[in-house]
């Protein structure tokens, strides 16, 4: 053999053996990261942080367009390491999510459930307020009115622990501080009420009071 | 000298080939823009308001993404992005087009939103409003709060550009009102009809006249104006202002129904102070043969339960203007003082809903009907 074909041969040899190193595809890279990414989702990722989920979406993506390119190269020129730091990137990235996820997923619900409890309170001080109110002929259709107001607000409320219970715990915060909002308006009203009520009293007895003194 | 020669000559391309094959050109700067329309469309939610332009755009960013493995996947010597460029800059374009569109979109969709939000608030307050002045019950003042909480819901949603969501509320609001508004257009159409209010005004000057024939003294109760006015033969003498009937605006039907009777009554007797429980009273002679024929009718129709009775005990008496009685008309102390000396056992009461189609009730009505049509359109 010639020295030309020898070191033909050898050039041959050497790069056959550094190709070969890098030519597997990285399959359980691609499972773990996949697997990661899916668990993030299965924990409301898409839901609680969704531009996050979607990053790390596109992660993924790129990581496999990686793979892509690689498997469509020359076997010989097939090189993964790459795609490989790319999918423990993304397997790292949705890990984090996951758990970001499930943080972000419990503060949503006590969020929900103080809500509830501050809505549970203007309900219950609206309608320790109307117990307050004077009953009498003056002031029967406002009761009655106040009353009706606080059958809706209780007749609401129901929907608030609904949502909880579905994990809609923006709804429920939404659905809570409305009614919050609404039993505070009640309770306001009713106060208007006493007060006028007191002040027409005071006008009465003061106006019978100088009649005596004429 | 010559052998090196050779073996540089055949290392070459290989050398060449290796550093091709394991170096990546990058992709073509464009693509990063591209990545964050991509991203844009996602926060901006183009997957809910433009879902068949968001998944071509999807399609189209796929294939380009292909291309661009197709061509990183090749020698670098034998890459060519040029056709892939004219390409990239088409779906840039794409979807820049696509961003602007939804945002108009999801604008216009915030006014048209907000705009029925305004409506259904306005709704909201002309029923709260009516509820105050007409009592129709707890029950729509229930439906009320329920429909004020959902469009509170609504406002909430449309701040964090949630309209699925605000749509839904809004509905639901829409729904409630119209429960809320159905109870208490009945009682507003009676003091809208001209034929009801031409009725109620032959009476009263009937009444008027038959007190100047007679020289005699008359009581009106206007119930829409909320006052009871004394005549002396024809002339007014006096006007007071009353309360009535809990569901006073109604016409009396039935026992405990807490409404007050229209028709024209005679007082038939006077109780002094001591002898009634609200400072001194007129009793009329509540119901008259119109009341009952009125009363068997709607029992015959199953308008109200085969056990109702008609009832009786309505009075003129004190315990103050702003009382709600069970369908008596209440005075203030001082006002029914001068009022019981000058009238008699004998002494005619009409009493009417309204004397005028421009009462309170009548515009509310109007009120309300503007704004349903409003929120129809």
């Amino acid at each position: 053999m010639s020295k030309v074909a020898r070191l033909f041969l050898g050039c041959l040899l050497i790069a056959v053996v550094f190709m070969a190193g890098c030519a597997k595809p990285p399959t359980e890279d691609i499972d773990a990261a996949n697997i990661a990414v899916e668990s993030a989702k299965s924990a409301g990722a898409e839901k609680y942080l969704s531009d996050d989920a979607k990053k790390v979406s596109d992660e993924l993506s790129s990581a496999m367009d990686e793979v892509k390119v690689q498997d469509g190269k020359f076997p010989l020129f097939r090189k993964y390491d790459k795609a490989k730091e790319l999918l423990a990137s993304v397997k790292g990235s949705a890990e984090k999510l996951k758990i970001d996820t499930a943080a972000k997923k419990e503060e949503a619900k006590k969020n929900a459930i103080a809500s509830m409890e501050a809505a549970t309170g203007a309900i219950a001080n609206a309608k320790a307020m109307l117990e307050k109110a004077p009953k009498g002929k003056e002031t029967m259709s406002d009761i009655e009115a106040m009353t009706g107001d606080i059958k809706g607000l209780e007749d609401s409320f129901p929907d608030v622990q609904k949502s909880i219970d579905g994990e809609d715990y923006d709804g429920a915060v939404s659905k809570a501080k409305s009614i919050k909002e609404r039993a505070d308006a009640v309770s306001n009203d009713v106060q208007q009420a006493i007060e006028k009520v007191e002040a027409a009293k005071k006008a009465k007895k003061e106006a019978k009071k100088k009649k005596r003194k004429k | 000298m010559r052998f090196l020669n050779y073996g540089r000559a055949i290392a070459l391309p290989f050398i060449i080939l290796f550093f091709s094959a394991c170096n990546s050109s990058p992709p073509p700067p464009e693509i990063k823009l591209l990545k964050d329309i991509d991203f844009e469309l996602h926060k901006i939610d183009a997957v809910k308001y433009a879902p068949d332009e968001y998944n071509k755009f999807k399609v189209n960013l796929r294939v380009l993404k292909d291309k661009i493995v197709q061509e990183e996947s090749k020698f670098s010597i034998f890459r060519n992005y040029e056709s892939i460029q004219k390409n990239i800059r088409d779906i840039i374009a794409d979807g820049k087009k696509l961003l602007i569109d939804i945002n108009e979109d999801k604008s216009k969709r915030k006014e048209i939103i907000s705009d029925k939000i305004k409506k259904l608030e306005d709704k909201a307050r002309i029923i709260n409003e009516l509820t105050l002045k007409v009592n129709v019950g707890a029950s729509t003042r229930k439906l009320l709060t329920k429909g004020d909480i959902a469009i509170r819901e609504a406002k909430a949603s449309i701040d964090i550009e949630r309209y699925d969501s605000t749509m839904e509320k809004v509905e639901s609001a829409t729904a409630l009102l119209n429960e809320a508004e159905k109870l208490v257009i009945p009682t507003l159409k009676r003091y809208s009809q001209n034929d009801i209010i031409n009725k109620w005004r032959k009476s009263v000057r009937d009444a008027i006249e038959e007190s100047k024939r007679k020289k005699m003294a008359a009581i009106v109760v206007d119930k829409a104006e909320r006052t009871l006015t004394l005549y002396k033969t024809g002339k007014i003498l006096q006007v007071f202002n009353i309360g009535f009937g809990r569901y006073g605006y109604r016409d009396k039907l039935f026992s405990g129904d807490d409404a007050t009777p229209e028709g024209r009554y005679k007082i038939i007797k006077k109780s002094g102070k001591g002898e009634s429980k609200y400072y001194k009273a007129l009793l009329l002679d509540y119901p008259n043969q119109e009341d009952r024929k009125e009363f068997l009718k709607a029992k015959k129709r199953g308008l109200i339960s085969k056990n109702a009775r008609i009832g009786g005990l309505i009075e003129i008496h004190g315990g103050g203007e702003d009382s709600t009685t069970n369908g008596c008309i209440a005075l203030e102390n001082s006002h029914m003082d001068e009022l019981f000396d000058k009238v008699a056992i004998g002494t005619p009461v009409t009493i009417v809903g309204a004397t005028s189609i421009e009462n309170e009730l009548y515009f509310g009505l109007k009120e309300l009907e503007g704004n349903s049509n409003l929120i129809k359109r």
